[in-house]
């Protein structure tokens, strides 16, 4: 693989945000046409549109030979995180809202899970995955000589 | 739907400083001007279909298929002959860049004959006729929609000048690298939300003017047929004849002006300062044949037919606008008719910001300091470079503020112009017998013929002199087809009795370079014969005098005595069909006689067999520039 020049972490950011950039806005044009005019299937589409821009993205990291970076992840989880909880407070709030989207905009999130899960499967196999969410994995079995040290110095 | 509107074009310009800041701060100084010919193939990929579908004016071509139906639409196919002619010219085009180490498509052109001046000047001519009158119009109609989208909010001249500034300033601090990488996500935005637009049409309205009651056409004109092969009339603005102006001969030599586009000097500096692989097969057959070409053909009149039932004195004047069209979608969802305005000005914003950049680049980097101060540094380069920008840009926002007719009647020639350009591009790729004198003579012969059949040659003369005995487009062929029938012809004749003369040496050796650096290998001479046979067939019966025979063709087959209820009009099966038809024809040109695919890493230099060639790159300043620059630094 060539080394990667001074610019080409600003073409691959580029390449993420054409990506983004109509995928994103197509998916708030059908979900919001979606909730206001009570109809499922554009909410649906609208996180279509979303896997279909993650997908992009990933094929963008295919073809750049790269991988998400630590600021997509993050600013990835926080934004799915933030959706999901007003999306959580907005059904229980408003009584129309609920009834309209709670049910296609939970099948959106679960599809959203479901390809991030396939994702991590299909690059780095049902171990590593898993690994990857297992937060005891970092729980060390520390010897009994270890105890009452800092973590991390051994003797 | 002022907010929105208002939010939609400051995310957009917040977007575009974004990458330009970005690029700013990582680039080299003196890849501003070029990239350092290191643009991302996918760049390519992407802006070139939003420059093709941008380019060929979308704003207009919904208008006007609202007006002229379905044998207006018909030009869509024009983009599948762009597709073609970039097959045709780019590889080798991209392959002489590499080759003499320049960039600029006018040094190149200028450097294969023999340095000609007036090569320069024609080819500098048309970069700035597409920078300034041309994008003007595009500047324009940005003002008018964004003025109509906020009530008035913003006016036209204002919303004109924020925008000229707005996209001086993305081009100023980015350069070249940072308007190609804009310009890509705008195209996708483009496309994608000409699709969302059209789904959300179909499910929100209760049922599509298309389908309901067919393509719509002013009074006089026929929505669903060509009127004929052609029409023997003086032309638009003396004479129409009947059933409107469309007929194959005039959708044949628009869709000729179309590859004004693909040989206009803006889009060869796309080409050649791009990093390619096989970035350009694919955006040739995928993306411009396919995905741009298919998009218009059958989004077009479905839009035309809904602008026709949201302004019909708009439609029955002329051309329908889009006010009616944005206060249904709206009026459905208000993202719905932000689609559709986002739609639009991400179209006309990306041609404008492409155009202006790429013609101050190419005046930058070919008159300024390659003749005028060829000691700049690095950084005075781009200095240069942003002050040629800003002249630009101010000279298109003014005249898109203050005088929009002339922007359209001076914008009018810019395709044909550039399209006259053929001959030459075919004599740089393909034909060493092609001379300097034969070029230079067609296309003066090409200029003439475009000027006197378009408004701009009409109308000074007429004023100057007496009222000529033609209008625009005489026997409905567009000024490009007169042009390119006198081009070719005047330099076939000259170019018989000069082929051996002067540079002809340095000539055949770029060609022997093209031969060694990537062989043609194909298996068999069968082959190209056969496809190229096949694409003067596919033209004949898409877009040439055979396309008069979709009319009916569907509706009532021959050979049988009935009609067939297709629910479409014969003629859009037609179109989609040779669309079809015609990708299948460029993937087999592209791919398969292997004209776009570039599988070589890197490309040695030329060696030029004599030393007055500018092959490589020396460059003499003419003598009249350098008196001049003489004179005017001794006062």
């Amino acid at each position: 693989m060539p080394p990667l020049t001074e610019t080409d972490p600003v073409d691959r950011h580029g390449l993420v945000l054409a990506i983004w950039l109509p995928a994103g806005f197509a998916a708030v044009a059908l979900y919001h046409y979606g909730v206001a005019g009570n109809s499922g299937w554009a909410i649906v589409s609208a996180f279509g549109v979303v896997i279909a821009g993650f997908i992009g993205h990933i094929i963008a990291n295919h073809v750049t030979r790269t991988a998400f970076t630590e600021r997509e992840l993050a600013l990835g989880l926080t934004s799915s995180g933030v959706a999901l909880v007003a999306f959580l407070v907005a059904s229980l709030a408003w009584r129309e809202f609920a009834e309209t989207a709670f049910f296609p905009t939970s099948i959106g999130f679960i599809a959203i899970v479901l390809a991030f899960a396939l994702h991590l499967i299909l690059t780095r196999g049902v171990r590593q995955a898993f690994e990857a969410f297992d937060v005891t994995r970092s729980f060390r079995v520390r010897r009994s000589n270890d105890i009452g040290r800092p973590e991390g110095r051994q003797s | 739907m002022i907010g929105l509107v208002l939010a939609a074009l400051a995310f957009l310009f917040v977007y575009a400083i974004y990458i330009s800041v970005l690029v700013g701060r990582r680039a080299p100084v003196g890849a501003f001007s070029d990239a350092g010919g290191g643009l991302p193939p996918w760049a390519l990929i992407f802006a070139s279909t939003g420059i093709a579908v941008s380019g060929i004016g979308l704003y207009d071509h919904f208008r006007l298929s609202g007006a002229y139906g379905l044998a207006f639409s018909h030009v869509g196919l024009g983009l599948v002959i762009m597709a073609i002619c970039s097959a045709l010219v780019h590889k080798r085009l991209w392959l002489a860049a590499r080759l003499t180490r320049q960039y600029s498509p006018v040094e190149i052109f200028c450097a294969y004959y023999d340095d000609s001046v007036t090569l320069r000047i024609f080819l500098l001519a048309v970069s700035v006729l597409l920078a300034v009158p041309f994008a003007g119009q595009s500047l324009d109609a940005a003002g008018r929609l964004i003025a109509g989208a906020t009530n008035g909010f913003l006016t036209r001249e204002s919303a004109v000048l924020l925008v000229a500034l707005f996209l001086f300033l993305h081009a100023a601090i980015g350069g070249w690298r940072a308007v190609v990488l804009v310009v890509a996500g705008l195209s996708a935005l483009v496309v994608a939300l000409m699709a969302l637009t059209l789904v959300l049409m179909a499910v929100g309205f209760d049922q599509l003017a298309m389908l309901a009651k067919g393509p719509s056409a002013i009074k006089g004109a026929l929505a669903d047929a060509i009127p004929g092969v052609m029409q023997y009339t003086a032309g638009v603005g003396k004479e129409v004849g009947p059933g409107g102006p469309w007929t194959t001969l005039a959708i044949f030599s628009t869709a000729l002006s179309f590859i004004g586009l693909a040989l206009s000097p803006a889009f060869g500096f796309l080409v050649t300062t791009t990093r390619m692989r096989s970035a350009l097969a694919f955006q040739q057959v995928w993306m411009i044949g396919g995905l741009a070409a298919g998009l218009l053909l059958l989004a077009a009149p479905i839009f035309g037919a809904e602008l026709a039932v949201g302004d019909p004195s708009g439609a029955a004047a002329g051309a329908p606008d889009y006010g009616g069209l944005l206060a249904r979608l709206g009026a459905l969802d208000p993202f719905a008719g932000l689609a559709l305005a986002v739609m639009l000005l991400a179209s006309l914003l990306l041609i404008v910001a492409f155009l202006v950049t790429a013609a101050a680049n190419l005046i930058s980097s070919d008159v300024v300091y390659k003749y005028m101060l060829p000691d700049m540094s690095a950084d005075d380069r781009r200095l240069a470079a942003r002050i040629v920008m800003a002249v630009l840009f101010a000279a298109a926002a003014a005249l898109a503020s203050f005088a929009p007719a002339f922007c359209a009647i001076a914008g009018s020639v810019s395709l044909s112009l550039a399209a006259q350009l053929l001959p030459a591009a075919v004599g740089l790729c393909f034909a060493p017998w092609v001379s300097r004198s034969g070029v230079i003579t067609g296309l003066i012969f090409g200029v003439i013929f475009v000027l006197f059949t378009e408004p701009p040659g009409l109308v000074a003369f007429e004023g100057l002199f007496l009222d000529l005995p033609w209008g625009r487009w005489p026997l409905t062929i567009h000024s490009a087809g007169w042009g390119l029938v006198a081009n070719i012809s005047a330099c076939l004749l000259v170019s018989l009795f000069t082929r051996s003369h002067q540079g002809r040496v340095d000539r055949d050796a770029l060609h022997s370079a093209y031969r060694t650096v990537i062989p043609a290998d194909v298996g068999s001479r069968v082959y190209p014969t056969a496809a190229w046979s096949l694409t003067f067939i596919w033209a004949y019966l898409a877009v040439g005098p055979g396309a008069i025979l979709g009319n009916q063709f569907f509706s009532k087959p021959i050979f049988t005595s009935g009609g067939a209820a297709l629910g479409v009009p014969s003629l859009w099966i037609w179109q989609i069909a040779f669309w079809l038809i015609g990708v299948l024809l460029v993937w087999w040109l592209a791919y398969q006689i292997r004209m776009s695919q570039i599988d070589v890493a890197t490309v040695p230099p030329l060696r030029a067999s004599s030393p007055a060639t500018d092959l490589l790159g020396r460059r003499r300043t003419p003598r009249w520039i350098s008196l001049l620059i003489e004179r005017l630094a001794e006062r």
